[in-house]
């Protein structure tokens, strides 16, 4: 099977929305945000991008796949590749989806040599993502708990 | 007790260090890269700093706390904050510190998303 990877254009919003709701239907998540063809637009094909996405195609116009990408800075590691959706479609099972989902995730990685992880989140009870996940090389943290608010108008706990 | 935050400068980082060194300690972390002053002066006292790091100085100029941070990006929720530590020196706990430096972060980035990091388990 012949992957070949390249950026994301704007003929491929529609896939990356579709791609993006079915990972949502399986791991429904607690925001009231979700990703819009604006924010694509605004937030990666600008000239400044703030994260990036990457299209896995089988045959030319046919996309099987996507990572959709920043980078993140750990103080005991340093800079690493951040994965914020990883889509594969069914489509692709039985054509080798851990092949696509693993060249995505590693093509990326050699774009950003510095890169001294690959660090991404699901939900802890989302066995298929873990497993998928662990399928293409990256294994659960064992003991890390991920914090944070959207709340930017709360206050603050004293510490 | 009164505090004063700003940018780090490179004056701050055994500070920094030691900082980091008492987080990693307390999650029984072993990092697989540790912070060195090469690393803080190339990620973060440069000109296209990959990190931020901003210290909270006390009324005598003594530093109490800094925040080390980044920028990240989450699909559904656009540009965020990514926590990597938050030191409090254990003379300045209790203070309200942590949560000064949480609203300092919250008003300097005011078109983010969300303030996001990780802890270890055992951290309670």
């Amino acid at each position: 099977m012949n992957i070949t990877i390249r950026p994301a254009k704007e003929s491929d919003i529609q896939f990356i929305l579709d791609g993006y709701f079915l990972i949502n239907r399986e791991t429904p998540m607690q925001t009231a945000n979700v990703l819009t063809s604006e924010k694509i637009k605004r937030d990666v094909l600008s000239p400044n991008p703030k994260a990036y996405i990457d299209i896995a195609e089988i045959n030319p116009g046919e996309p099987m796949g996507f990572i959709f990408y920043s980078t993140v800075y750990y103080a005991s590691t340093g800079q690493v590749l951040w994965v914020t959706n990883l889509y594969v479609d069914p489509f692709a099972q039985g054509r080798g989806i851990a092949s696509v989902g693993k060249m995505l995730i590693w093509n990326t990685v050699k774009r950003i040599p510095d890169a001294q992880g690959v660090y991404g989140c699901t939900e802890h009870n989302n066995h298929n993502a873990i497993n998928f996940f662990s399928r293409i090389g990256l294994k659960q943290f064992e003991h890390f708990l991920m914090i944070g608010t959207n709340d930017l108008q709360g206050e603050p706990e004293s510490d | 007790m009164s505090f004063h935050i700003r940018p780090a400068v490179e004056s701050d980082i055994p500070f920094i260090l030691h900082g980091n060194i008492v987080v990693d300690e307390k999650s029984h972390y072993q990092a697989p890269d540790a912070l060195s002053v090469e690393r803080l002066k190339r990620d973060i006292f440069s000109d296209n700093p990959r990190a931020f790091i901003d210290v909270a100085e006390l009324n005598e100029g003594e530093l109490g706390a800094f925040v080390f941070y980044s920028y990240c990006y989450y699909a559904s929720e656009g540009e965020g904050i990514w926590v990597t530590n938050l030191y409090i020196d254990p003379l300045a706990r209790k203070t309200g510190l942590g949560g000064a430096l949480m609203e300092h972060l919250k008003s300097k980035f005011p078109t983010c998303s969300g303030i996001y990091g990780a802890i270890a388990e055992k951290i309670h």
